[in-house]
């Protein structure tokens, strides 16, 4: 069988476009342009992630085929998991997958020598992350197809809004929206929790209205699902608390 | 070449005008030359608060369109030698000068005095954009609200992203009696949420009430504690270290004894 260049595969979760690096950038772009096209209605809506063979395209490569697909109407997801070959030993692409809504400024670095990583499952492996160096005041917003890590506060009016899970190291009095994708293993840790609204995937939490706030005595907690709803415990403790907050 | 400073706060009803009116009376009793701004068109009152309305004749609005030169709008105080008030006008809106006509205005203004303060307008559209424009630092209001604090954070978002770096927080109208019943928030609730330097604490005090309506600013007011208050801020302005006053009020009869008989 000869080898595609590009080959769209159905998953669970939407397309998979798997690339062949190996062949010209030009005609990969072409070849990709073509076939979307020759699907017309077929693929319109439908999600999809690129992955790329090896990771030789940079990111402004990444974003033009991104743009390809998306002007025909796909829309770029997260949740893709990587099309495994038997053939061939699993090549993870994390620049591939990073979201439209990220700025090219925080997307993260393609790193020119590719250190081998072991002991990270394929869905870790896949996953991109940005890190804050500061607080997010009253007015700021994050979306990031991800996870995020805020080095500082989020404050009330605050939002931030990630696919994958989010910590904040220091006090969440704001919104924060983990699993934006639909991820319920997602999660939402802080040294400080005390959100004004807690989101994991398609579920909502809130204070309760007479929470009595104790801003000396707090622990690290994270927020989680559980039976069906969000559940808050203390990190890194053995047993975790009643929750907190309910959906 | 002096400094320019703007004092915002996001919510209205805080005290920014109140605050300008006190700085810059107090540097100016000091000894600086002192001209203060007053960038809420179309609401002007930082004249009514210094007393200087009725010697109005040119404003802000007829510099920037050069209706008039920029000496002949600046207004004299009545009391300091060095202090003047550009006013702002009063029957235009805020669209009637532009960030980049701000620019000028307080370059021009800094070549010629110590300290240009601009009080700035509530909220952070064009008004805010304005006044913030020219700025070089900036002195942010807040009262021990969590709406006022809300906006406070919003406004010190928008002043960083504007490279307005590090404002400073003036804390006022705190009632240290409510605090320690933990009816109000406190000062240290209020750093933790902001997380930015402290300028000063400026206590609730009738006293401002009557000199603003008198148009004497109360920072002349040996009486007033709020004077007090704003004394201390103006000399932390210039660089001068003046610990915190001490806010507790002894609230008993003594205290009152004391005040009547002028002890205070």
């Amino acid at each position: 069988m000869k080898k595609e260049v590009v080959n769209i595969k159905g998953t669970r979760y939407g397309l998979a476009i798997v690339l062949d690096t190996s062949c010209d950038y030009e005609e990969l772009k072409n070849t990709l342009a073509e076939k979307i096209q020759t699907g017309g209605e077929f693929f319109k809506g439908a999600k999809f992630a690129l992955q790329p063979s090896t990771e030789t395209l940079d990111i402004g490569q990444t974003k033009e085929l991104e743009d390809i697909c998306c002007q025909y109407g796909l829309i770029p997801s997260g949740e893709i998991k990587p099309v495994v070959h038997r053939d061939k030993k699993l090549v993870l692409n994390k620049d591939s997958l990073t979201s439209y809504f990220t700025p090219m400024s925080a997307r993260p670095v393609k790193r020119s020598s590719s250190l081998p990583t072991v002991g990270l499952t394929a869905k870790e492996a896949m996953e991109p992350g940005l890190t804050v160096k500061h607080s997010l005041r009253s007015g700021q917003k994050i979306h990031y197809s991800g996870n995020v890590i805020i080095m500082g506060d989020v404050n009330a009016g605050a939002e931030v809004i990630a696919t994958g899970s989010i910590i904040v190291m220091g006090t969440l009095r704001g919104i924060a929206h983990a699993g934006a994708a639909g991820d319920q293993e997602s999660f939402i840790m802080a040294y400080n929790l005390r959100p004004t609204q807690l989101r994991i995937a398609n579920l909502i939490g809130r204070a309760p209205d007479n929470d009595s706030v104790d801003e000396i005595n707090f622990n690290p907690e994270v927020a989680r699902i559980g039976n069906g709803s969000i559940m808050v415990d203390n990190y890194g403790r053995g047993k975790p608390s009643a929750a907190r907050r309910s959906s | 070449m002096g400094e320019v400073i703007v004092i915002t706060s996001g919510k209205g009803g805080v005290g920014k005008t109140t605050t300008t009116a006190n700085i810059g009376t107090g540097l100016a009793s000091l000894g600086y030359k002192v001209v203060l701004v007053d960038t809420d068109i179309g609401l002007r009152n930082l004249d009514v608060v210094m007393g200087l309305e009725n010697r109005i004749v040119y404003d802000i609005v007829d510099v920037t369109t050069g209706n008039c030169r920029l000496k002949q709008a600046l207004i004299k105080d009545k009391r300091f030698e060095g202090l003047y008030l550009l006013p702002a006008a009063q029957t235009k809106d805020k669209s009637a000068v532009t960030p980049e006509d701000m620019k000028n205005l307080t370059g021009e203004l800094k070549a010629e005095f110590d300290f240009v303060i601009i009080d700035c307008p509530a909220g952070i559209e064009q008004g805010f954009k304005n006044a913030i424009a020219g700025a070089e630092k900036a002195i942010v209001i807040a009262t021990p609200e969590v709406s006022a604090v809300r906006d406070a954070d919003r406004i010190i978002g928008l002043l960083e992203a504007a490279e307005l770096r590090e404002p400073k927080l003036i804390v006022n109208r705190i009632r240290p009696l409510m605090v320690k019943k933990g009816d109000m928030m406190g000062i240290e609730d209020m750093i933790d949420i902001l997380a930015i330097d402290l300028l000063g604490v400026v206590p609730d005090d009738e006293s401002i009430v009557v000199s603003t309506n008198r148009g004497e600013p109360a920072v002349l007011d040996n009486n007033s504690r709020a004077g007090e208050a704003y004394r201390n801020i103006a000399k932390r302005i210039t660089g001068q270290q003046v610990p915190l006053m001490n806010l507790e009020v002894p609230d008993g009869l003594l205290h009152k004894f004391k005040k009547l008989l002028g002890f205070k």
